[in-house]
């Protein structure tokens, strides 16, 4: 995991326990997400009766492209992808978001649509928030509208990166890059994904996507199974990954770690 | 399907903030016109705590602005020409990830905070701007809201403009892409030629130059642009249009946003 300001990190950051703050929603559910566990209590106190806790189910979508955002979803567990889709029916994945961000960020500068598909990858659960009451909320919260504009650029960073890497590196590269980038997000070494679904965030074929992931499984940092990867080796697959993986740790140590 | 592709994105609606001033109808401390989209836009007493921190600057060809990993020392507001962000990596490959031009500024992350930036920025059209240091431009943030909202509104359509080129760099043809470059450039420069080579063009696409040369070559037998040693002049830009990826039209949309034609 990445350093945080220069301030190597206690413990695992998604845990209220790193923070040292245990925030609840209305209904008594933990807070994981590290945006709404980083902004100051009375912030959160203005945001919390919006939030509605959400059950997020693998392929579920939360806005087309071109759509009107109507609600802003901050993750606490699993991942969903911003992904660009082609007329001619093909797509590739921009931007990766788990618990460190939020799917919507149209929102935090007065926009409301962006042209992606935002769709869940790894099946998980978050809080959403109405984007009218967000943006009522972000007048009085300069410290989440902070943190949320932050996000917005640390994500153009790890686009950027991803804009690099579909250009310049080979599959077995963006495989690992992306099983890892993946795993940071979920703390499983399970990760539920089948092969097509790979291809279609990598914007490759199928057979590429299996001749990849067959290369990582004869070296012994994968296996294979039935729509499921299972990391074997992080340690080799961070090797077998491209310079980008560690290129856009980097830039998550931009986000806030500690109370603000 | 049904299914609204990227491409096929209506306008992005956002909270008008104010007409812009027309080019020139405000001056840097050395009486030259200010030509910058953002400067423009925000009212006059943000204007004018910034305006005594602008210090103006002649941007040649190949100036760099900023190393991968270097601190962003200053900002730099575009009045003319254009800026490409690039990304290096260790074996010297690089691609562009985002253009700016008048429309920007080149330093996005000062406004956020951050102080690192992992692009090269280098200027790709000669041009002109005012520049900044970092701790002015963070200090004048906190009592210009107007600014402050359209920097992050920038970076925010800087993002947009960075993600669609990540799906074309995997997805389309370098002769698609070629177009589609030649013609965000020209949205910035607002001139038919573009003093751009082949090798710098290499660089920009992620690609080899004799790569580019076929491109530009297919591209000019279809009299849609004309290609001279070190420059390239756009012919026929509708035809470029259509030439282009669909990724062109994503990005188009919101030049009007951005305060480009």
């Amino acid at each position: 995991m990445a350093e945080t300001f220069g301030v190597k990190k206690k413990g695992r950051p998604d845990k209220p326990s790193a923070l040292g703050i245990s925030r609840t929603d209305r209904d008594g559910k933990p807070i994981r997400n590290v945006i709404l566990q980083v902004i100051p209590d009375r912030e959160y106190i203005s945001l919390r009766p919006h939030l509605e806790f959400v059950e997020l189910a693998q392929q579920r979508i939360l806005h087309e492209p071109g759509e009107k955002i109507e609600f802003a979803y901050f993750l606490n567990s699993g991942m969903a992808s911003l992904v660009v889709l082609t007329r001619d029916g093909r797509s590739v994945e921009v931007a990766i978001v788990g618990k460190e961000g939020v799917v919507g960020t149209p929102l935090a500068v007065g926009m409301d649509r962006d042209p992606y598909r935002a769709i869940i990858q790894i099946s998980g659960s978050g809080f959403r928030v109405k984007s009218e009451l967000l943006e009522e909320t972000l007048r009085y919260a300069p410290e989440l509208q902070l943190v949320l504009n932050r996000y917005v650029l640390v994500q153009g960073l790890q686009v950027a990166q991803i804009a690099a890497c579909n250009r310049l590196h080979e599959i077995e590269q963006r495989l690992a890059r992306w099983l890892l980038m993946c795993q940071d997000r979920v703390d499983s070494e399970l990760l539920p994904v089948t092969h097509e679904f790979l291809a279609q965030m990598l914007g490759t074929g199928r057979p590429s996507v299996s001749l990849a992931a067959g290369i990582l499984q004869r070296a012994g940092t994968i296996e294979n199974l039935r729509g499921m990867v299972r990391i074997l080796n992080r340690k080799d697959l961070e090797g077998a990954a491209c310079e980008c993986y560690r290129a856009m740790q980097r830039f998550n140590s931009g986000m806030p770690r500690k109370p603000l | 399907m049904a299914t609204r592709t990227s491409a096929d994105i209506s306008q992005p609606s956002a909270i008008e903030v104010a007409t812009p001033l027309r080019a020139g109808e405000r001056t840097d401390p050395s009486g030259r016109p200010i030509k910058n989209h953002i400067l423009l836009s925000i009212p006059d007493y943000e204007y004018h705590l910034l305006r005594p921190h602008l210090e103006f600057v002649d941007l040649e060809n190949h100036l760099v602005l900023q190393e991968p990993r270097g601190r962003i020392e200053r900002g730099y507001f575009l009045n003319q020409g254009m800026v490409s962000l690039v990304v290096a990596t260790t074996d010297g490959r690089s691609v562009e990830v985002g253009l700016v031009g008048r429309e920007g500024i080149v330093g996005a992350l000062l406004t956020v905070g951050l102080d690192q930036s992992p692009y090269r920025a280098v200027v790709q059209i000669s041009g002109e701007g005012v520049r900044l240091r970092a701790r002015m431009l963070k200090s004048t943030l906190a009592s210009a809201p107007n600014l402050h909202l359209l920097l992050n509104r920038y970076a925010h359509m800087q993002g947009l403009q960075m993600a669609q080129i990540a799906a074309c760099n995997r997805l389309h043809d370098i002769d698609q892409r070629l177009a589609r470059w030649l013609l965000m450039s020209q949205d910035r420069v607002d001139s038919e030629w573009l003093p751009i080579t082949h090798d710098f063009l290499a660089t920009m696409l992620g690609t080899g130059r004799p790569t580019v040369s076929l491109a530009a070559g297919l591209l000019q037998r279809k009299g849609l642009i004309q290609y001279m040693r070190g420059a390239v002049r756009v012919v026929d830009r509708k035809g470029l249009e259509n030439a282009a990826c669909e990724c062109y039209g994503v990005v188009q949309q919101y030049n009007g946003a951005l305060g480009l034609k």
